[in-house]
C-alpha cells in the first residue's frame, strides 16, 4: 500500500497532523495501539479556561478524520518496522484482530450486554467495568465492537445475539505493509502512577487519593459517578479535596525535573468546577508556583480564587489516614512558615505528564533520539522543536514534551506542514471517485421513500416496526415504504438505490438511529444513486425513542410514528443544495516580520506560495533584534535573525519593510490590500504581528533616570555590552502584570529574567542579581531545568512579593529598593546599580486597525481572538486569515515557530485545494424583502454577512457562512431564510409532530 | 363607468383614520368623481335603517376602520358585509387589531373596573346592558370578550394598515380599488419594513442596552434604534415613508404591524432585538450584566406588540398565570 | 379519565444537545416518550415565532436545548438564543401562560443523564400545568 504520510498516534494532535495534511490532498494512515483514536483529550471532563466540554468539542474532529476519504485509520495496530529514508519509509504495522469486522458492526451494543465477562474499564481508569466486548467509550471512533482476548472466555454469546453476523473468531491479526514519504510522531504522554514515584502520598494505600485523571473521570457526566466526585471508600460526597500538586514533576530524585505545563491548569480547572457544583465542599490547592501563564488562565485562576478555591503555597512531605477516614496532609506553609497537617477527604494528585511507555521501543524502530527524560528529542528543542533527529520522521504535541492542548494542536499542524518537505512533486488526490450525475429533480412533485430500520433488535424488539411503515404510507408524497434488518448495511444500500431507481423517489427518509452518525452512510447512498444528498431526512427512532422508552411497546411505537411523519413532512419541501465554491489562488500575504512572519513565509514559500512578507519596522527581526540570547538556549537571537532573513533572501519572497498597511477589503481567495498606496491582491492573510511591551512611564520611576530600564532593554545594553558593571541589580517581574487593570500573565516575562540573570553573573561573576517575583512561570522543556541552575547561583536572589505589597524605590546614588519577601515574612532594603522592570506585554499597536479591516476580534490585551481556544488556535472564524506567535499571544521561540508552521500548513490548506467550499446548509437573503435594517450584520459570528451600500440590503458571502441560521432568527422580516431549515419546514414539522390529538 | 358606491364606518377607533380620507386634500375630488359615499355615520348621520334597507351587495367597497370590541361593532359590520361587494379592512384597528388591543392584556371586568373607577368618575355605577331612564329602557351593547381585528368577524377583502393610513397610502389605494385594478388581498401592505424608507444612517447593531427615550438626546440624523432607543421600524411594513423617524426624530412605534406575510410582529422584533441587545462581551457576560441587558427592554409585550396584539399568535391574556 | 399526557416540542442543537440525546439512547436511560425533538444546527436558529407555533399547533411545552455557554459549535449562538427564551418568557407571562412551559437546557454531549433527567422533568412539570389550551374563546358571552 502505498499512502504519502504515517502518523503514529491517534490522539488529538495525531488527528490535527491528519487532517491538515489529507484536507491538501495528501494520504494519511493514523496508526493507533488502541481500539479507538482519541487518545487523551476524550478522558477529560472540561478544558481550561474555558471549561469546554472535552469530548464535545473533539469527537467531531474525530468523526471529520474518519469520514475523510485521504484518512485510513488503524486502531488496535502497532508500527514493527520502519525501513528507508525520507521520501520513502517501508513501514510494517502489526494490526491485531478485534474479532469483529468493522464493516458489519453497527455499534448496537447487544454484544456487550450478552457478554457475561467484566473487566476493568481502562477508559474509566478501572474505576469501573467494560465488557470483554467492548468500545472504549461512547463516542468512539471508529465505533467498532473489540473482542479483548485476553479476558473473552469464549462463550460465543456475542456471536449468537449479533445480528448483523459482525464477529468473527476467526478473524486473524494480520501484518500491513505500508511506503509512506514522511511519518509523524504524536504518541502523547502517559500520566506518572504516583505510588511507584511518590509512595508517601498513599495512592493506592488509601482508597480516597486519586490521580487527577482519575477525578477527570469523576467529574464528567458520562463517568463512573455520573459525574459527581464520591469517596471511593463509602460512596459519599466529600466535605474536603485537596490536590497537591507537582506530584513527580520539578523533583529529579522523585520524579522528573522538568515542569509538566498543565497541572495547575487542570488543578484549578478541577476543584473551581466542583466548587461551583457543589459549593459547600472546602478544595485546597497546595502548590509551588502556580503556573498559569498562557492566554486567559490567570484570570481563570484569579476567579477560583474569588469562587473560594484556597490555594496553599507548600510541598505536602506525606499524607496518611486517619483512624476516622481522613487524610493527613503533612507540609510547610511556605507563606507563613509554618508546618502544619490539614485534614481532607479526599486527596488528588496532581501526577506529572510522563513519556509514553512505547516511546523507548518506538524510537529504536524508528531511529530517532530520546531526551534525557524519555520524550522524543527535537533537532534543536527551541528553532526545529518538531523536526525529529533523523530526517522524514516529525514530532507533534506531548511525545516531544509536555504541552496543553492548543500547543499540541499548534505543533499537530506545524508537523503536518514540517511533513510536506519530503513529500515535494508527489501527486495528490490520488483518488479520484466517479460521481454519479446528478439527477434535476427540481420541478418534480416529492416522491418520497422511507425506510424503517429493525437496527437488529434494538429497534424492533422495544417497538412495532411494522406499524411504522403503515403509519406514513398513505401520507402525501409517499409512494414507496420498506423495512430493513440493518437499514445501514451494504445490502440495504443496494436496496435503497434499487428503489430509488424503481419508484423513480426524489426524496428519501430513512426512520433509524442518529444522523449524527448515520447520516453520511445514506448521503453517500443518494448520490450514487445520482439524488442531490441533501434530499435525505431521518428519524431517530432508536437512541431518541426505541432506546430509552423500551418499557412501553404501544408509546415507543406512537413516537416512532410521529417522528417518522415529521421527518416526512420535512422531506416533502427538501430541495437539492449545492456547495458553492470560490477560487483561491496561492497568493498570501504575511503580515509581521518578526520570527513567527519569517517561519510562516519559509514555510508557505518553500510550498510554492507566493508570498508577500511586511513588516512596519525598517529590517526584518522583530523582537529577535532586540533580544540577547533566546532563553532557555544559549543562541544568540540576532544570528538567529540573520539566520532567518538569509533563508528568506533565497526564497523568492517579496519583502516589504516600514510597510503601512492601508486598507484590507475582500474575503479569502480575493483579498485588495492597499500597502505604501499599492494595491497588492492576495488569497489568504497571516497575521504575525506580534506584542509589545506596556508603556513603563508610570511604573518604578521609569523615566526618571537611565538606569531603570526594562527587560527589553537590558537585552539590548547587553547586546551591545553598554553596561557598567553592576554590583547589585534588582529585577522586577511582572510590572504591570496580574493586577486588576491587567490580569494576564505575559507568560515569557519569568523566563527572560532568568536568562538575563545568568547573562549577568557570566559576564560579572561578583554581580549580585536580585529577581523580586510573584510566581515563577517557567514551564516549556528545559526550562525548569535552567531555572534551577540559575537558582543554585548564590548570587542570583529570588525574593517573593505580591500585588498587594509592590516594591518601593527611592532613586538616590543609588537605586533603592524596599521589597516585603512573603517568603521569609522580611522587608529588605537593596541598594542597586541598576533596576530592571520585566514589563507586562500587550498586542501590537496595529491590531486596532487590523482587526476593524479583516472584521476579525481582538481581547482586551489586544490579542487576536482565535476561533476557539482549545482546537483552532491558529485560525479566525472564518477561513482566509490565520494566526501566528505573539499576535495570538507572547510565546517563546520553540512555541512561536510551532505556530509559525502550523498557520501556514492552516493557510495552504485553502490554497493548495486551490478552493474554499461552502456548506450546503447556509443562509439566503431574499432581495426583494430586506430591508437593509442591519439587525443581521453583527449576529454572524463569521463576518459572512456584509451591508451591500448600492443595493442598501444585506449580502451573503456564501463561502463564510458556516450555516447556525441565527440570522434567519434575527431578521425581523423573514427576508434571511436558512436553506434545508427554513421556516416553512420548521412550522411544517411542528405541525406534523402534533397532528393528531391521541395521547402518546 | 359607472360611479361606485362607497361607505366608511368605524367600530371602536380614535376617530384619526376618519379624519384621515380628509388628509387626501384635493384628490378627495378624484374620489368624488368615481364614487358615491352612501353611508358614512361620522360625516352624513345615516341611521341603521338606512343601512338595513340596501339591497345586499349595493355597496361597492366598504371601507371599516377601528377595532372589534363591542357587540355593536360586530352586528354593524356583519351588516356592512351584507351589503358589500368588497370590504376593506381600513387602518391598523381593523387591520391588526390596533392599539386597543392592548386591552387584551386585562380581562373585559378589569377594563371597566379601571376606566369607571377613577378618581373623578367613581360614584359607583357601572354600565349595565339595560337600563331604565325617564324615556324608557335603553340598551347597551358589552364588550367582547376581547379585542380582535376585522377579519375574525366578517372577511376581509383588502388590508390597508397604518394608524392612520397616509395620504401615500390612500392614494395608491384609492387609485387601485376604485379603479377597479387587480388588487391582491394584502397587496397594500409593503413587503419590506420602515428601514427601506428610513433616511436616518445605520450602523451594524451593536446595542449595550435600550434605554427609555427621554434619557436620550437623539441625534437626529442617525439610526434611533443605533441610539439604544427601541425603535419599531425593522419589524414594521413600511408603507409610510418614515416619517416618525426621519420628520419627528421618534422611534417607530410599529402602528402598521408586521410586513406582508409575517404574522408576529412582536415575536419578530423581540428575536431580532434579543440578539443583538447586549452582544458586545458576550462571551464574558457575568449573569447579571445579561439580566441588565434583558431587563432594559421595558414591558417587551407592550413594546414590541403596541398595534398588533390581537392578531398575534397569543391574540389575548389567558387569564391569570398558573403555578 | 387518563391523566392528561402533555406534548412537548424540544429543538435541539445538533452539536451538543442531540448529541446528548443521542448518547442517552446508547445509555439507555430511560425518560418519557411526550418529547418530539426537531433537530436544528444551533439553538441560535430558532425563533420565538417557533415556539408561539407550537403552543399554537397544541404542544403544552417547549424545550430549547443547546450548548453550554462557550461551547456553541458556532461560537456564540447560544448567548442569543438565552436572551430570546428570556425574553419570550416575560411575554408569555404577560400573555397568562406560565413561563415554565418554555424551557432553555445546556445540555452538553456527554451529558446523557442529563439529558434524560431534563425530559423526565420537563414532562413531570408540564403534566403539573395541565394541558395548555389556546383555541379561541368565544368572543360573545
Ligand atoms: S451549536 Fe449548540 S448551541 Fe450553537
Amino acid at each position: 500500500m502505498k499512502k504519502d504520510v504515517l502518523i503514529i498516534g491517534g490522539g488529538i494532535t495525531g488527528v490535527q497532523s491528519a487532517l491538515d495534511l489529507a484536507e491538501k490532498g495528501y494520504e494519511v494512515v493514523i496508526v493507533d495501539k488502541s481500539p479507538s483514536i482519541g487518545g487523551n483529550m476524550v478522558k477529560l471532563d472540561k478544558t481550561f479556561p474555558t471549561n469546554d466540554c472535552s469530548i464535545c468539542i473533539s469527537s467531531p474532529k474525530m468523526v471529520e478524520a474518519s469520514r475523510n476519504e485521504n484518512i485510513d485509520i488503524l486502531t488496535y495496530s502497532e508500527v514493527k518496522e520502519v525501513l528507508g529514508s525520507a521520501g520513502r519509509f517501508n513501514v510494517k504495522i502489526w494490526k491485531k484482530t478485534k474479532y469483529v469486522d468493522p464493516d458489519i458492526c453497527t455499534g448496537c451494543g447487544d454484544c456487550a450486554d450478552a457478554c457475561p465477562v467484566q473487566v476493568p474499564s481502562e477508559f474509566e481508569q478501572e474505576m469501573s467495568y467494560r465488557k470483554a466486548i467492548y468500545v472504549e467509550y461512547p463516542q468512539s471512533v471508529p465505533l467498532t465492537y473489540t473482542i479483548d482476548y485476553d479476558h473473552c472466555v469464549g462463550c460465543c454469546a456475542c456471536e449468537r445475539i449479533c445480528d448483523a453476523d459482525a464477529i468473527d473468531f476467526l478473524e486473524k491479526s494480520r501484518e500491513i505493509e505500508i511506503e509512506v514519504g514522511s511519518i509523524i510522531v504524536a504518541t502523547g504522554y502517559e500520566m506518572m502512577q504516583p505510588q511507584e514515584w511518590r509512595d508517601e502520598y498513599g495512592y493506592t494505600r488509601y482508597d480516597n487519593v486519586y490521580t487527577a485523571l482519575e477525578f477527570e473521570r469523576l467529574m464528567s457526566a458520562s463517568g463512573p459517578t455520573g459525574g459527581k466526585p464520591l469517596k471511593r471508600s463509602d460512596g459519599k460526597e466529600p466535605e474536603s479535596i485537596a490536590w497537591i500538586q507537582c506530584v513527580g514533576s520539578r523533583c529529579k530524585q522523585k520524579g522528573m525535573p522538568y515542569c509538566s505545563r498543565v497541572c495547575c491548569m487542570y488543578a484549578t480547572k478541577q476543584a473551581s468546577i466542583t466548587k461551583s457544583e457543589m459549593s459547600d465542599v472546602d478544595t485546597s490547592i497546595y502548590y509551588m508556583d502556580m503556573r498559569t501563564y498562557g492566554k486567559d488562565f490567570q484570570q481563570y485562576y484569579d476567579k477560583a480564587k474569588k469562587k473560594g478555591v484556597n490555594y496553599i503555597r507548600g510541598r505536602p512531605s506525606r499524607i496518611y489516614e486517619e483512624p476516622d477516614g481522613s487524610l493527613a496532609i503533612e507540609f510547610e506553609d511556605t507563606e507563613k512558615g509554618e508546618v502544619k497537617t490539614d485534614h481532607v477527604d479526599m486527596v488528588v494528585l496532581s501526577s506529572a505528564i510522563m513519556p509514553s511507555s512505547g516511546n523507548e521501543e518506538l524510537s529504536k524502530i524508528l531511529d530517532i533520539e530520546l531526551d534525557e527524560n524519555g520524550f522524543f528529542q527535537s533537532k534543536e528543542d527551541l528553532t526545529d522543536a518538531m523536526d525529529s533527529s533523523r530526517e522524514g520522521i516529525y514530532l507533534a504535541g506531548c511525545a516531544q514534551s509536555p504541552k496543553d492542548i492548543p500547543d499540541s494542536v499548534a505543533q499537530g499542524s506545524g508537523a503536518a506542514g514540517r511533513a510536506l518537505e519530503p513529500l515535494k512533486g508527489r501527486e495528490r488526490w490520488k483518488k479520484k471517485t466517479e460521481k454519479t450525475p446528478e439527477k434535476d429533480v427540481s420541478d418534480q412533485e416529492p416522491r418520497i421513500g422511507v425506510f424503517v430500520c429493525h437496527c437488529g433488535k434494538n429497534i424492533a424488539n422495544y417497538l412495532d416496526v411494522n406499524s411504522v411503515s403503515e403509519s406514513v404510507k398513505d401520507l402525501p408524497g409517499v409512494v414507496y415504504v420498506n423495512d430493513s434488518v440493518f437499514a445501514c448495511s451494504e445490502d440495504a444500500q443496494k436496496l435503497i438505490k434499487e428503489a430509488i431507481d424503481e419508484h423513480d423517489l426524489n426524496r428519501i427518509v430513512v426512520s433509524a438511529c442518529s444522523p449524527r452518525t448515520h447520516e453520511q452512510v445514506f448521503q453517500q447512498t443518494l448520490e450514487e444513486a445520482g439524488l442531490n444528498k441533501y434530499l435525505f431526512e431521518m428519524a431517530n427512532i432508536r437512541n431518541m425513542c426505541s432506546w430509552v422508552h423500551s418499557d412501553d411497546n404501544e408509546k415507543a411505537t406512537k413516537k416512532a410514528e410521529i417522528l417518522t411523519k415529521m421527518a416526512v413532512a420535512k422531506a416533502r419541501r427538501l430541495y437539492a443544495l449545492t456547495e458553492s465554491e470560490i477560487d483561491v489562488g496561492n497568493r498570501t500575504l504575511v503580515i509581521g516580520g518578526g520570527p513567527a512572519g519569517m517561519r510562516t513565509a519559509l514555510s508557505l514559500s518553500q510550498t510554492g506560495q507566493e508570498v508577500t512578507l511586511v513588516e512596519k519596522e525598517d529590517r526584518l527581526g522583530g523582537k529577535l533584534n532586540e533580544l540577547d540570547t533566546l532563553f532557555p538556549s544559549e543562541i544568540d537571537a540576532e544570528k538567529f535573525a540573520k539566520e532567518l532573513i538569509h533563508q528568506i533572501d533565497e526564497e523568492d519572497i517579496r519583502v516589504i519593510t516600514s510597510a503601512k498597511i492601508e486598507g484590507i477589503d475582500g474575503y479569502i481567495g480575493n483579498y485588495e490590500v492597499t500597502v505604501n498606496e499599492e494595491e497588492i491582491e492576495v488569497d489568504t492573510i497571516v497575521l504575525a504581528t506580534g506584542f509589545q511591551e506596556i508603556d513603563p512611564k508610570d511604573f518604578y520611576s521609569y523615566g526618571e533616570d537611565d538606569r531603570i530600564m526594562t527587560q527589553l532593554e537590558l537585552d539590548r545594553s547587553l547586546k551591545k555590552d553598554e553596561l557598567e558593571e553592576p554590583k547589585d541589580i534588582v529585577f522586577i517581574n511582572c510590572v504591570g502584570a496580574l493586577e486588576e487593570e491587567r490580569p494576564w500573565c505575559c507568560r515569557v516575562g519569568c523566563g527572560n529574567s532568568l536568562k538575563n540573570a545568568k547573562e549577568i553573573k557570566r559576564r560579572y561573576p561578583d554581580a549580585n542579581v536580585y529577581i523580586l517575583y510573584k510566581d515563577m512561570r517557567v514551564f516549556g522543556k528545559k526550562e525548569e531545568e535552567y531555572y534551577m541552575e540559575v537558582e543554585g547561583d548564590e548570587g542570583v536572589i529570588f525574593l517573593r512579593y505580591s500585588t498587594e505589597n509592590e516594591p518601593e524605590i527611592e532613586v538616590g546614588e543609588r537605586i533603592g529598593v524596599k521589597v516585603h519577601d512573603n517568603l521569609l515574612d522580611e522587608d529588605l532594603e537593596i541598594d542597586a546599580d541598576y533596576l530592571v522592570l520585566a514589563m507586562q506585554l500587550e498586542g501590537d499597536s496595529s491590531v486596532n486597525d487590523l482587526k476593524k479591516m479583516l472584521k476579525v476580534a481582538s481581547d482586551p490585551a489586544s490579542f487576536y481572538m482565535e476561533a476557539h481556544a482549545k482546537l483552532r488556535p491558529l485560525e479566525f472564524p472564518s477561513e482566509g486569515v490565520y494566526l501566528a506567535g505573539g499576535a495570538h499571544y507572547p510565546k517563546n521561540v520553540a512555541d512561536t515557530l510551532a505556530q509559525a508552521e502550523g498557520a501556514a500548513s492552516k493557510a495552504l490548506v485553502p490554497m493548495m485545494k486551490g478552493y474554499s467550499k461552502s456548506e450546503g446548509i447556509i443562509s439566503v437573503v431574499d432581495d426583494d424583502l430586506c430591508s437593509g435594517c442591519k439587525m443581521c450584520i453583527s449576529v454572524c459570528p463569521y463576518g459572512a454577512i456584509e451591508h451591500d451600500p448600492e443595493d442598501e440590503i444585506a449580502k451573503i458571502t456564501d463561502v463564510l457562512c458556516k450555516g447556525c441560521g441565527a440570522c434567519a432568527s434575527v431578521c425581523p422580516i423573514g427576508a434571511i431564510d436558512q436553506k434545508g431549515y427554513d421556516n416553512e419546514t420548521i412550522n411544517a414539522m411542528i405541525q406534523a409532530a402534533l397532528m393528531e390529538e391521541e395521547v402518546m | 363607468m359607472m360611479k361606485k358606491k362607497i361607505a366608511f364606518y368605524w367600530c371602536a377607533a380614535c376617530g384619526g383614520c376618519e379624519v384621515s380620507v380628509l388628509d387626501i386634500d384635493e384628490m378627495i375630488l378624484d374620489v368624488i368623481e368615481k364614487a358615491d359615499i352612501v353611508f358614512w355615520p361620522c360625516a352624513m348621520d345615516p341611521k341603521y335603517e338606512d343601512l338595513e334597507a340596501m339591497e345586499d351587495e349595493e355597496i361597492d367597497i366598504a371601507f371599516i376602520n377601528g377595532s372589534i370590541r363591542s357587540e355593536e361593532n360586530k352586528e354593524m359590520v356583519e351588516l356592512i358585509r351584507e351589503k358589500a361587494k368588497k370590504v376593506v379592512a381600513y387602518g391598523s384597528c381593523s387591520s391588526i387589531g390596533g392599539l386597543f388591543g392592548l386591552g387584551n392584556l386585562s380581562s373585559k371586568e378589569e377594563l371597566i373596573e379601571v376606566g369607571y373607577s377613577t378618581r373623578s368618575t367613581d360614584d359607583g355605577v357601572r354600565p349595565q346592558n339595560e337600563s331604565k331612564v325617564e324615556e324608557g329602557e335603553l340598551e347597551l351593547p358589552s364588550l367582547l370578550h376581547h379585542v380582535v381585528p376585522l377579519d375574525r368577524v366578517i372577511e376581509v377583502d383588502h388590508y390597508l394598515p397604518g394608524c392612520p393610513p397616509l395620504p401615500v397610502q390612500l392614494e395608491e389605494a384609492f387609485t387601485a380599488l376604485l379603479g377597479d385594478e387587480d388588487v391582491g388581498k394584502y397587496d397594500l401592505i409593503s413587503q419590506k419594513s420602515v428601514c427601506d424608507v428610513c433616511a436616518m444612517d445605520r450602523e451594524e447593531k451593536r446595542i449595550e442596552k435600550i434605554r427609555p427615550i427621554q434619557e436620550v438626546s437623539i441625534d437626529p440624523e442617525k439610526c434611533i434604534l443605533d441610539q439604544g432607543v427601541l425603535c419599531m421600524g425593522p419589524a414594521t411594513a413600511g408603507m409610510c415613508e418614515a416619517p416618525c423617524p426621519s420628520v419627528a426624530a421618534h422611534p417607530c412605534v410599529g402602528c402598521n404591524g408586521p410586513v406582508r406575510g409575517m404574522k408576529d410582529q412582536g415575536s419578530r422584533m423581540l428575536s431580532a432585538l434579543a440578539s443583538v441587545v447586549g452582544i458586545e462581551g458576550e462571551e464574558n457576560m457575568e449573569e447579571d450584566e445579561l439580566q441588565e441587558a434583558i431587563d432594559s427592554i421595558r414591558d417587551p409585550t407592550g413594546s414590541f406588540y403596541t398595534f398588533s396584539l390581537p392578531s398575534s399568535y397569543l391574540q389575548y391574556r389567558r387569564g391569570d398565570v398558573d403555578g | 379519565m387518563d391523566e392528561h399526557e402533555p406534548r412537548i416540542i424540544a429543538f435541539l442543537c445538533n452539536w451538543c444537545s442531540y448529541a446528548g440525546g443521542d448518547l442517552a439512547g446508547v445509555n439507555r436511560e430511560q425518560y418519557p416518550p411526550n418529547i418530539l425533538s426537531i433537530r436544528l444546527m444551533c439553538s441560535s436558529r430558532v425563533s420565538p415565532e417557533h415556539v408561539l407555533e407550537s403552543f399554537q399547533e397544541g404542544a403544552d411545552g417547549v424545550l430549547v436545548a443547546g450548548c453550554h455557554p462557550g461551547d456553541c459549535h458556532y461560537i456564540n449562538g447560544n448567548y442569543k438564543t438565552k436572551r430570546k427564551i428570556e425574553m419570550m418568557s416575560k411575554i408569555l407571562k404577560d400573555m397568562g401562560i406560565n413561563p415554565e412551559r418554555l424551557r432553555l437546557e445546556w445540555i452538553s454531549s456527554a451529558e446523557g443523564g442529563k439529558f434524560a433527567k431534563v425530559m423526565k422533568e420537563m414532562v413531570e412539570e408540564v403534566k403539573q400545568l395541565g394541558p395548555l389550551d389556546l383555541s379561541d374563546v368565544p368572543l360573545e358571552e
